[in-house]
């Protein structure tokens, strides 16, 4: 617990305290006044609001009401002070998202590039061919020895081969 | 013959930045070479052709190695994140007029500066993705052979002896190798190059950014300080009047009428009670005050490894330019203190 802050501590009388409330309210006008309020002026000022309050005695009559006054004060400080952060951050926001997308471009280049030099577009055919290749291979073997059930299944399979393989390309083609 | 080799495979290791396991794999092509004598592409003389191949392509020109710049954007952005996430939180847990309001549009400002911090991860990424794929060319070279080997098996084309379409394949890799050291290099070049004042833009003005969001935070955080304090809000007034009553009494003690004893001994107990509040209520100003603490630490490290991070970039490009090395030691250093207080951020 810290002692009552050396401005507060004479204040006896509710006239005492209410010309000590209403300084406080002209400085917050003249904080709230610059554009943006400065921000050590207003953690001060929201200190000694709430010192105000901390410190002054309930049971000289009319002083509640002086708290809620220094209250409704500090809070509108507050958030003045934090409505005019926000606003300076707005102000930059379109600088900012137009370097982004110059980094954007260039990440898709680079990443275009890496695509390129892994050989994605072969790494990513030669499984295929090789599945539609053996699913050809069986089907051959099939249609030489097999059942109509199994020349059936196996004639799917090597369909289902060759389509993976036509999408892989499709794919490659649009990409 | 060997000695031609060796002499060849001594150029290629000394032209430049080293490829040695290029240079490793040639020798052992070679070494298998001489034990299996295949007649077709005789390993030996692949060897010797890779070495030579490899002085003539430039002797494996290593890409600038982009992972710890990357490495530190993703702690840094996620920094940003976790710094613009504990204050939006903070502030709407304000007992400010509009501290909804306020929550709201700081989050549709700091999802701008989110959104900006992910392309600079993709950006970085986009670094590593190109040096990564220069690393593995031999390994992919390898690769792409077993799997054209298997479809030569499947489809049962007759393939050379093995030992020759290693030595082969050894050479693709060599080549392979070295053009793609030489694309990563060009290409992370061109885009250090082309990406250094944009990256710089967006350091400064998310320095000034993340100054503005400690100075909302400390708006809050004076907010919740006083909220604890108004709480019970004559606690400290009413403790020292109890304490000047016990003193005035005390002082008199020896002449005290009965009931003034009687009233300084239930004072004391008054005191007691009152000091047992005063400390809890210290306790709560302590928590919200360790709790600031931890979120301002954050956010002033990811504000002073912005200034790190934009001229890390920089000497990046301008060694990669100049044909140097360079150390981004302190900037790897910044990485590991960043991500440790996210941790204790995320914690709270």
């Amino acid at each position: 617990m810290s002692p009552p802050p050396a401005e507060f501590k004479p204040l006896k009388t509710f006239a005492q305290w209410r010309e000590k409330l209403s300084d406080l309210l002209d400085e917050a006008d003249a904080l709230g006044a610059q554009d943006p309020s400065p921000q050590a002026g207003v953690l001060k000022l929201n200190r000694r609001f709430t010192d105000f309050q901390v410190w002054s005695p309930p049971e000289v009559t009319g002083v509640e009401e002086l708290d809620s006054i220094a209250e409704n004060a500090r809070l509108a400080l507050l958030d003045n002070a934090v409505g005019d952060r926000i606003r300076e951050l707005a102000n930059t926001r379109s600088v900012l998202l137009t370097l982004g997308k110059e980094l954007e471009r260039r990440a898709e280049q680079d990443r275009q590039t890496a695509s390129s030099m892994r050989m994605d577009k072969l790494t990513a055919t030669l499984p295929k061919v090789n599945e539609a290749i053996q699913a050809a291979l069986a089907l051959k073997q099939v249609i030489d020895q097999a059942t109509d059930k199994d020349l059936a299944a196996t004639v799917e399979k090597a369909l289902d081969g060759l389509q993976k393989l036509r999408e892989t390309v499709e794919d490659i083609v649009r990409a | 013959m060997y000695a031609h080799t060796n002499t060849a495979l001594a150029i290629a290791s000394r032209g430049g930045m080293l490829c040695p396991m290029n240079t490793q794999r040639a020798l052992n092509t070679m070494r298998c070479g001489r034990a299996r004598a295949v007649p077709s592409l005789p390993p030996l003389f692949a060897a010797l052709f890779a070495a030579l191949l490899a002085v003539a392509l430039g002797a494996c020109t290593v890409p600038a190695d982009p992972r710890p710049f990357a490495d530190a954007t993703a702690a840094l952005a996620s920094a940003v994140k976790t710094s613009g996430q504990a204050v939006e939180s903070q502030l709407r847990s304000s007992s400010l007029p509009s501290a909804g309001e306020h929550a709201d549009s700081l989050h549709v400002e700091w999802s701008a500066r989110i959104a900006v911090m992910e392309q600079t991860v993709a950006y970085a990424d986009g670094l590593r993705q190109v040096y990564d794929a220069a690393a593995d060319s031999s390994k992919l070279v390898h690769q792409i052979a077993a799997d054209v080997s298997s479809i030569a098996a499947a489809a049962g084309i007759v393939m050379p002896p093995a030992g020759a379409i290693a030595g082969g394949i050894d050479i693709a890799a060599i080549v392979y190798q070295n053009i793609n050291n030489a694309r990563a290099a060009a290409t992370i070049a061109d885009s250090l190059q082309y990406a250094d004042k944009a990256l710089a833009g967006i350091a400064h003005h998310l320095e000034a950014d993340t100054a503005k969001l400690r100075d909302i935070l400390e708006l809050a955080h004076a907010d919740a300080r006083s909220r604890v304090e108004l709480a019970d809000k004559n606690l400290d007034l009413r403790f020292e009047q109890t304490r000047d009553a016990i003193s005035s009494l005390a002082s008199r003690a020896a002449t005290l009428p009965v009931e003034d004893l009687e009233r300084l001994s239930s004072l004391n107990g008054v005191v007691d009670s009152q000091a047992a509040l005063v400390a809890a209520r210290d306790e709560r100003l302590a928590e919200v005050d360790a709790r600031f603490a931890a979120q301002a630490a954050l956010i002033d490290a990811a504000n002073g490894a912005m200034t790190d991070w934009s001229a890390a970039h920089s000497r990046l490009a301008t060694a990669v330019r100049e044909h140097r090395t360079v150390s981004i030691e302190s900037l790897v250093q910044t990485t590991a203190e960043l991500r440790e207080l996210i941790r204790k951020v995320r914690d709270q």
